[in-house]
């Protein structure tokens, strides 16, 4: 336990990503660390989101928080699943110097350091939480504390790409036919800031489809919905709610 | 199994595969072609797939995937052969093939890595134009992807050849493709391999619905 908490502290204070960040040393970073510490912490603040449930006194509100701390964590890893695959690829077209592998560890790394934030601010939700009966808000407070979240987090991916791409290149990639050219980057760069609005993008819908995970009051308990609609009607359709706070 | 990623990389970095006199050996790249065009396959077909007595429509989408990919590939290669021979350029033939089917590889790959999208992308719409839509952005994605690695081929006679491959590959493709849908399916249109009306021309048919 200790070495994860150790793991997570270097984690955010940037160690493994600095300046001396090369494409070959991730190493700092050890998926087999990174997940469960991710997982964790997913599901810390999914016990704090799990509360609403419970302060609502709602039926299962136990089995509506165990969902919630089970599918914090598996929707960041989900997302990753489905967005990893497409940055790798392109990057690797685009001649980044990162390899499958290290581009793993680096996101992993990101999405644990978005969980460590989320969680962090999960007393600040379960305070809320405990003080309002509004719905509509404890959603928006949600939306709003895990995009604070994921704007942390993808700052920290880019500042760890733009340290890779500051980097001289490892000597046996000079020795390759063709290095990729010095734009190339930039280049890199430039996908890596599309993907992160792709996972983004990717991420609210893939909430959508995990929903739900407050529980809304006087809806029985349910794993998963099943109905087929997106993300952005529902929040366009939340904010401009006239019980704003209200209800 | 080791020798599979190191191709994917290979192929997406094109350091070896494209430079030189020789291309890429034509297997490895096909392999590719192979594995991963059925991953994007599956993916697209998943659209109609609502109950699980449709699931075998995106399992035919996967097999049809490389069968598209390969047939038109099949059906374009002798009259490229003979484009070389006209030209002079007998002894590149075989760095030209290594070199159109690196490019699919990398088509392929591209497609597969935007497949978990597409599937994602389908929980949000039941509109089958919006299906269409967003795999035709994600082809054209992974066209402009293939292209680009064409863009580098050293040698304007190279490049030229591999451009006319292109519009070779683009005019025969369209019509497998039309005739071996349905890729995407309809939710209300039954389980099928192929359509009925499977051999007839897809430009027509396109005309005929554009000017009536």
């Amino acid at each position: 336990m200790l070495g994860w908490l150790g793991a997570i502290d270097e984690l955010l204070r940037g160690r493994h990503t600095g300046p001396e960040l090369g494409a070959r040393e991730t190493n700092g970073l050890q998926l087999r660390r990174m997940v469960p510490a991710a997982v964790v912490l997913g599901g810390l603040y999914g016990f704090f989101m799990g509360w609403f449930s419970v302060r609502n006194g709602a039926e299962l509100a136990g089995a509506q928080m165990l969902a919630s701390m089970v599918k914090v964590p598996l929707l960041f890893l989900l997302t990753l699943i489905v967005t990893f695959p497409s940055l790798y690829v392109f990057n690797a077209l685009l001649g980044s110097r990162l390899g499958f592998v290290a581009t793993l560890r680096l996101l992993v790394g990101s999405i644990t350091v978005i969980l460590a934030v989320a969680a962090s601010l999960g007393p600040i939700l379960a305070f809320f939480t405990v003080s309002t009966e509004s719905y509509v808000f404890t959603v928006l407070l949600n939306v709003g504390l895990l995009g604070l979240s994921g704007v942390i987090g993808c700052v920290f991916l880019l500042k760890a790409l733009r340290a890779v791409s500051a980097s001289p290149p490892a000597p046996d990639d000079l020795a390759g036919v063709s290095t990729p050219d010095a734009s190339s980057g930039d280049i890199a760069l430039t996908t890596s800031r599309v993907w992160v609005g792709l996972f983004g993008i990717v991420g609210l819908q893939m909430g959508w489809v995990l929903r739900p995970f407050i529980g809304a009051p006087g809806r029985p308990f349910e794993l998963l919905r099943s109905t087929q609609s997106h993300v952005f009607e529902a929040i366009w359709r939340l904010v401009t709610s006239p019980i704003m706070g209200g209800g | 199994m080791s020798a599979i990623p190191r191709d994917i990389d290979e192929a997406l970095r094109a350091t070896r595969a494209l430079g030189g006199e020789r291309g890429w050996a034509w297997w490895r790249a096909a392999r590719l072609v192979l594995i991963f065009a059925p991953v994007y396959g599956l993916c697209v077909g998943l659209f109609s797939v609502n109950t699980p007595e449709r699931l075998p429509l995106a399992v035919y989408s996967g097999v049809k995937m490389p069968l598209l990919v390969m047939g038109t590939t099949a059906l374009c290669l002798p009259a490229y052969y003979v484009i070389h021979l006209v030209s002079g350029l007998r002894r590149e033939f075989g760095g030209s093939i290594g070199r159109v089917l690196h490019a699919q590889a990398i088509v392929s790959i591209s497609l597969a890595s935007l497949g978990p999208v597409v599937a994602l992308f389908y929980t949000a719409t039941d509109s089958h134009r919006a299906a269409v839509l967003i795999n035709g952005a994600v082809f054209f994605l992974a066209m402009l992807a293939g292209a680009r690695a064409s863009w580098r081929v050293p040698g304007t006679r190279r490049a030229s050849m591999l451009l006319l491959w292109l519009a070779l590959y683009a005019l025969v493709g369209t019509q497998l493709a039309w005739m071996l849908r349905p890729f995407i399916g309809s939710p209300g249109r039954p389980v099928q391999f192929l359509r009925e009306e499977a051999f007839t021309n897809g430009y027509i048919v396109v005309l005929h619905a554009v000017f009536g």
